[in-house]
């Protein structure tokens, strides 16, 4: 599974949610990205990649997109593979 | 028999210490060295180390303390084998966690960690008898999997993060059930007489029927 599928992953497990919804996708945008969800996606993103984020970078993470830069920018994480 | 409650302040959690004749039992060693501070400063001998359940907070000193006074650990079967894993002890998101219930961010990240299992584990229930006193374990599901009240002689209840005073149960976080909650604890909590001395994992203590009246 690539990088970009196991971030997509997290998102659709942790939310229900469908693959076509992910683009836009915000922090409370749904009723299940609040803040326990948030802290279930983040656990599920850090393993996946091994990383552990700095809190600032946990709140920054507040749509789908962000995450990706964040992700990539920050801790290394490819998406491009 | 003396009763005293330890706060950390990390996340506002309590840790408890039964004491009898200068022994102690400890339930939840919790974090901060709260637990460890007390039990030095007063030359207290710990015998037993009771767990409500295994989410961080609650057992962030346990292999500190449980190494430090080498006494065993009593844990709901599930609770035991949740304390090993970072994802199940829920360290994996302290950090983010301890900002929503604080507001401050730590520049220090916390320790993702693991802990041994218990050395008495049970399913269901469990009876402990300690110096003249009875402890009671009934497994109670629905904040995490490994949850369990603890009733003390009849007349306290140390009930972790369950009748939390004015406070609804925490159930969406990893591993809790809102249908074992209604249908396995919510039961056992309203089956609690009136009158008992309900001890939580965090905020204050107080009796059941008398809320209003806070201890």
């Amino acid at each position: 599974m690539t990088n970009l599928e196991q971030y997509k992953r997290a998102f659709m497990l942790n939310f229900r949610v469908k693959e076509e919804d992910l683009p836009g996708l915000e922090y409370m945008g749904i009723i299940q990205w609040d803040s326990v969800g948030h802290m279930d996606l983040i656990a599920d993103i850090e393993s996946a990649y091994g990383i552990q984020m700095d809190t600032k970078d946990v709140l920054d993470l507040s749509t789908y997109e962000k995450g990706i830069k964040i992700l990539s920018e920050k801790y290394g994480v490819n998406f491009d593979e | 028999m003396n009763i005293t409650k330890l706060t950390s302040t990390k996340t506002i959690c309590n840790s408890y210490l039964i004491e009898e004749d200068g022994f102690v039992v400890i339930i939840d060693p919790g974090q901060d060295g709260v637990v460890e501070t007390e039990i030095d400063s007063k030359g207290y001998t710990p015998e037993y180390i009771l767990l409500t359940h295994e989410h961080f907070d609650h057992v962030e000193d346990l292999e500190t303390v449980r190494g430090k006074y080498n006494v065993p650990v009593v844990a709901s079967k599930l609770c035991s084998e949740r304390l090993g894993d970072p994802k199940t002890n829920l360290s994996i998101i302290e950090d983010i966690l301890s900002y929503y219930k604080t507001g401050v961010i730590t520049e220090e990240k916390s320790p993702r960690f693991a802990c041994e299992e218990a050395e008495i584990t049970f399913d269901g229930e469990y009876e402990l008898q300690w110096r003249g006193h009875q402890f009671t374990f009934i497994e109670a599901p629905g904040h995490s999997p490994g949850g369990v009240l603890i009733t003390l002689d009849g007349e306290h209840c140390f009930t972790g993060d369950y009748m939390l005073l004015n406070e609804e149960t925490t159930l969406r976080l990893r591993g809790g059930s809102e249908e074992d909650f209604v249908n396995i604890t919510e039961p056992i909590i309203n089956g609690i007489p009136e009158g008992t001395i309900i001890h939580p994992g965090h905020g204050v203590t107080y009796v059941k029927g008398q809320e209003g009246e806070t201890k």
